[in-house]
């Protein structure tokens, strides 16, 4: 299992304003001393998070949200022969563990509290093992069923802003700031909305009259995933780590941030993909844009890629990734990569990869 | 002769914490003590929590960083929607940040702030020992290259974009030690894309009874980056002398 686990991203947006600053604009960001579009970091986590997608692909692992689990203990307990006094002791102190009781019903607690699967299983090994040997639990034992560490988006994303008993937590996933490859411009759309009523005598003027900025790019994304830290964050679940990380991947792959889609229907799949893992420093591939790829035209095309930015970006993003390991020694360990241009590679097989890097 | 370990700090987008109060989280132009202390901090594993050697190494190392480029200052505007924590006298609990924003209601208000970062900045950061409790310094090296937790310039958002190719370099002086960092390091192709505006500048702290400087300072001020506690985000005021590389006293 290595450290880091490093994805970079090559997604060609269409025309679209996916993420605006305080006057509307698209996002932007100098890098090399020339203006590019940007989705910022934050846009990107808040749509990934957001999208069906990854809750579907974690669905199992939300678990359950219920103030009730002292009661269901004190069930399970009485099922398996304990006398109900006994039980209601013990599944008050179990369900103590996950938040303060109500004062009038002590096998409830008073807000809504997150058990796991993985919570669950606990609960249910301690309370065989309590009807099984007959003796109230333990103060170790109970400390051990401890806080919900399984929350796998707060695992990877770090502390919610919101009240919660749950754990401020370290995030263990960094997402740069997408910028695209080329020198981009933001270009501005004249719009008039017309008035379906006005017949045109006294006034052909159109009702509203704006503009709309947009703009279309190559962005490159990068995002590292602490893969160690994600265990850890995850209470050393590595089955669940792996479920996570693919996720996040897949997620990252196909989602688009939301911002004026519907006006811009700007949706995109990566077209470039390279996974790597190792221990060594992470770097994003950043330094090869900081040139922008400048795309030839007519009569200078000389080499067939040569006027397409998504050859142009792949090479450049290659080309630095193996110049850089042969001046500071191999920078990752292993790395696997899918090409939408040139067919190569499949999804599968990158997701798979990720998976057994974070397991 | 002293030992000092330098190392480089490049990625499209950093951020040096200026005092930040409410909206507005300004950045300083480039990295100070407790920043690069912070990063050397996560390559060598230390969390949060642990005040004791969190202080040790800001007690026992030396810092200057030279300024081969100070970048522009980009100001993202930020917006969060969070629900409030609660709402008709009922706990708002969620588990997952899609459940956050679904919880949230219409006229729910977003959290805004304007963050600042620099952009199309190159730093060499360099460190030296003036006190015991510190790991050594090849062991800083070490955990530069191979780090314990993912290393990032001020803000979580702001990745490596080059290695930091830490070098240990012996020499009589702090100017010395730059300049040799800057002849060796492989700039290559990379580096020559950042713009450079004026001479490489370098801020170092007094480093009384430590190495010479070899420097001419030509101003000197305060910047409140020396740590007190990291858990309370308390830190005080730490003086700084700014001088010219290339300018040989």
């Amino acid at each position: 299992m290595s450290r880091f686990v490093q994805l970079h991203l090559l997604t060609a947006y269409p025309p679209a304003n996916l993420n605006r600053d305080d006057l509307n604009r698209p996002k932007t960001v100098q890098m090399g001393g020339v203006q590019r579009l940007r989705i910022s970091s934050q846009c990107l986590k808040r749509n990934w998070r957001m999208s069906e997608l990854f809750a579907q692909a974690l669905g199992e692992n939300l678990g359950t949200r219920t103030k009730e689990m002292g009661k269901q203990v004190c069930a399970d307990l009485m099922a398996r022969g304990v006398a109900e006094e006994k039980a209601q002791e013990w599944a008050s102190s179990i369900a103590a563990q996950f938040g303060k009781l109500k004062s009038d019903d002590p096998l409830v607690i008073e807000q809504l509290a997150h058990f796991s699967p993985e919570e669950k299983a606990a609960i249910a090994a301690l309370v065989d093992r309590l009807a099984a040997e007959d003796r109230a639990p333990a103060e170790a034992e109970l400390a051990l069923l401890g806080h919900p560490e399984t929350a796998v988006d707060i695992a990877m994303f770090g502390r919610m802003l919101a009240a919660s008993p749950l754990y401020n937590m370290e995030a263990a996933v960094q997402v740069a700031h997408a910028f695209s490859v080329q020198e981009a411009l933001v270009e501005d759309d004249f719009f008039t909305a017309v008035d379906d009523l006005n017949k045109g005598e006294e006034d052909v003027g159109a009702g509203h009259m704006g503009t709309l900025e947009f703009g279309a790019g190559l962005f490159y994304l990068y995002v590292c995933i602490d893969a160690k830290l994600l265990k850890e964050n995850l209470g050393s679940h590595g089955d669940l780590a792996a479920r996570a990380a693919r996720a996040l991947v897949e997620a990252a792959v196909s989602v688009a941030p939301s911002g004026k889609q519907n006006s811009f229907a700007s949706r995109a799949y990566s077209s470039y993909v390279m996974a790597e893992r190792g221990d060594r420093q992470p770097r994003s591939l950043a330094a090869a844009f900081l040139k922008p790829i400048k795309v030839k035209c007519g009569g200078e095309v000389e080499h067939p890629d040569d006027d397409d930015p998504l050859a142009l970006a792949i090479k450049a993003l290659s080309h630095t990734c193996a110049s850089m390991d042969a001046v500071y020694g191999p920078l990752a360990e292993e790395r696997v990569d899918i090409n939408a241009l040139t067919g190569e590679g499949s999804l599968g097989d990158l997701l798979a990869f990720v998976e057994e890097a974070c397991r | 002769m002293s030992a000092f370990l330098v190392f480089r700090l490049y990625g499209p987008l950093a951020a040096w914490g200026d005092i930040a109060v409410g909206e507005e989280r300004a950045s300083l132009t480039h990295p100070g003590k407790s920043a690069v202390l912070g990063l050397v901090a996560a390559c060598l594993g230390i969390r949060r929590q642990e005040e004791e050697r969190l202080l040790d190494l800001e007690r026992s190392l030396g810092l200057a960083v030279a300024v081969q480029s100070r970048g522009r200052a980009l100001t993202d505007f930020h917006t969060a929607q969070v629900p409030p924590a609660r709402r008709n006298r009922k706990p708002i609990v969620c588990a997952t940040r899609r459940e956050e924003i679904l919880a949230l209601a219409p006229d729910d208000d977003a959290i805004l702030s304007r963050r600042q970062y620099r952009v199309d900045a190159l730093y060499l950061a360099c460190l030296w020992r003036r006190d015991e409790g510190a790991p050594a310094l090849e062991e800083i090296r070490d955990a530069l290259e191979r780090p314990a937790l993912i290393p990032y310039l001020g803000r979580k958002s702001c990745p490596t974009a080059l290695p930091f190719w830490p070098l240990l370099v012996e020499a009589q002086t702090l100017a010395a030690a730059l300049r040799h960092a800057l002849e060796e390091c492989p700039d290559q192709w990379w580096c020559q894309d950042v713009p450079r505006r004026g001479p490489t500048e370098v801020y170092w702290e007094d480093p009384t009874g430590g190495p010479r400087t070899g420097l001419n300072a030509r101003e000197i001020y305060t910047r409140r980056d020396a740590l007190v506690s990291r858990r309370r985000w308390h830190y005080q005021p730490r003086q700084e002398a700014r001088g010219v590389l290339a300018d040989v006293p």
